[in-house]
């Protein structure tokens, strides 16, 4: 790579823009106008494959980083907390879906003792009683 | 898809998300709570998303299309972030690293179609811009990297 590439030293109007090529899709309208010029302009050519070779040695230069172990399980910690914030653990959900059933049954059971031991409630045992044992001493 | 298998998919997605995150704001830590934070942002905010692959068969495309959403989701908060907090590891950034002296939107765009091998259009996505600029940025970045590198050869540096 002693010899950069440099826009000004381009002397066809095109030699910048064929460079597009290595990011163009073959079914891109441009991409058989810029192959069809590479083939016939000299230049064009020789400057795309010195930027093909080229692209290919700066590849080692972009960086691929490594996530530490302890970082990705920070993460993973995380991740569940969100899923659960979320309600998007399963679990989790199932927990709350028998939780709310057994408080739903346990005021249910509640009601139904508070309503059997209300005052109108007593007030209907004592008359039924004292109707009861009425009846029961007449006959 | 259940959900835990949502789960699954995000945690094995941690090592290309962290890449992504550490190259647009390199510094260890910042980069973790970004894809925490890009993470959080994607399964709070993104429930109709959400609601729809969960409705859908585990397959590539379902991953794929998750992976773009968080990195999307990372590049949006990088973006407010990066600005804020770059002088603070301004001595941190190496200069004589040719990728990391490039702008903030060259090194994501390079990052995504060289190491992600990503497609022109899943990047238009992403960074939200057209294809003409992508394609734009893409050439500058690789030009302005190969004159450094040239330049660090004629040097004895490379």
């Amino acid at each position: 790579m002693k010899e950069p590439l440099r826009y000004k030293d381009f002397s066809c109007v095109h030699t910048k823009n064929i460079f597009s090529l290595l990011d163009l899709s073959e079914e891109d309208s441009m991409y058989s106008f810029l192959s069809s010029h590479v083939k016939k302009c000299t230049e064009c050519s020789k400057k795309l494959e010195k930027y093909v070779e080229n692209n290919l040695a700066i590849k080692v230069f972009v960086p691929k980083p490594f996530m530490s172990q302890d970082l990705r399980q920070t993460f993973n910690s995380e991740l569940s907390d969100v899923f659960k914030i979320a309600g998007l653990n399963q679990i989790e959900n199932k927990k709350k879906l028998i939780k709310q059933r057994l408080l739903s049954f346990d005021s249910a059971g509640t009601a139904m003792v508070q309503g059997l031991t209300s005052k109108n409630m007593l007030m209907i045992y004592l008359f039924v009683s004292i109707v009861f044992f009425s009846l029961k001493f007449l006959i | 898809m259940k959900t835990s298998d949502l789960e699954i998919i995000i945690k094995n997605l941690a090592p290309e998300l962290y890449g992504y995150a550490y190259i647009l704001i390199p510094d260890d830590l910042q980069a973790g709570q970004l894809i925490i934070d890009a993470t959080q942002n994607f399964v709070l905010n993104k429930k109709f998303f959400i609601d729809k692959i969960l409705n859908e068969e585990v397959s590539k495309e379902v991953t794929t299309e998750i992976q773009l959403r968080l990195f999307q989701a990372i590049y949006d908060i990088a973006k407010k972030r990066f600005h804020q907090i770059k002088l603070s590891f301004g001595k941190a950034e190496d200069k004589t690293n040719f990728f990391l002296s490039l702008d903030f939107e060259e090194k994501s765009m390079l990052y995504l179609r060289i190491r992600a091998m990503l497609e022109i259009n899943q990047i238009e996505m992403i960074m939200n811009q057209d294809r003409s600029m992508i394609i734009a940025f893409l050439t500058d970045a690789r030009m302005k990297m190969i004159q450094q590198v040239a330049v660090a050869a004629d040097l004895g540096g490379v």
